[in-house]
């Protein structure tokens, strides 16, 4: 089936995504790409991997590493899942907050338990996406929104800082 | 099966094909995996595995098998080594079957 790119989803986003499974990764790959062609990953498969990705992205952040921005491009979001080989996306999601990665973290996890999306929400995750039901469906507004949000709270924090 | 292509694919019959026979391919892995989990009775490992295969059964539209996945998962987290492995039995040949074209 042929589908049309969903309303809201035509910029282009960055994001690095972390699944170790492989159908799942390629489910995810492969729904977005006909729902969001628009939302481009890049896959890593544990914790470590990510962390070392998002700090080639930090050191991209300096302009002075102008040749190593050029070939590492920029991330606009990390999409997670929770349970990862070498530990959890939660680690990825401290990582972010501890560098001040300005990135939107989605969490994935197919957990049951009711109090999963409130741990992770209240770690400070810009959502958290049940595996369950229509999450596919879901997965490139839950996108959107996440880096909308954030980008809308960076300029709410920028509109109240005082002047220097 | 028309029940999870509704529900969790959108309507996407070739997107849950493409997914079921990666699954396919996975599943004979997994089993593979699984067997040594329990042989060396490395229950981190297990539950991992069953975490993963629960989701994936899920999505299939393999309510049973999802269900006994989460047991195995959840047997394998409360260190209930000889349930877990039992489970496991159980689940290794759904899985056998699921990945026999």
């Amino acid at each position: 089936m042929t589908q049309q790119a969903e309303p809201g989803t035509s910029s282009t986003l960055n994001v690095l995504y972390v699944e170790d499974y492989p159908p799942s990764a390629t489910l995810v790959r492969h729904t977005l790409a006909r729902r969001a062609p628009n939302i481009r990953l890049e896959a890593v498969t544990t914790v470590a991997q990510a962390i070392e990705r998002l700090n080639l992205f930090e050191r991209g952040r300096d302009s002075s590493a102008l040749a190593e921005t050029m070939r590492t491009p920029r991330f606009d979001a990390v999409l997670t899942d929770l349970n990862l080989p070498d530990g959890s996306g939660l680690d990825i999601l401290a990582h972010v907050h501890h560098r001040r990665l300005s990135l939107a973290v989605v969490v994935m996890s197919s957990s049951t338990e009711e109090d999963t999306a409130a741990g992770v929400l209240r770690a400070g995750a810009d959502a958290y996406l049940p595996k369950r039901d229509d999450y596919l469906t879901r997965l490139p507004q839950v996108l959107y929104a996440a880096v909308a949000n954030l980008a809308a709270d960076a300029v709410r924090v920028s509109n109240e800082a005082p002047p220097a | 099966m028309a029940n999870a292509i509704a529900t969790r694919f959108g309507g996407d019959a070739a997107l849950y094909r493409e997914f079921a026979a990666d699954c396919a391919a996975q599943f004979a892995l997994d089993v593979v995996a699984g067997r040594a989990a329990c042989e060396a009775r490395d229950l981190s490992r297990l539950r991992r595995l069953a975490h993963d295969l629960k989701s994936a059964l899920t999505l299939l539209g393999h309510d049973g098998a999802s269900s006994l996945a989460a047991l195995v998962e959840g047997q394998a987290a409360a260190g209930e080594v000889d349930s877990a492995r039992l489970s496991w039995q159980s689940l290794d040949t759904l899985l056998t079957r699921l990945g026999t074209p």
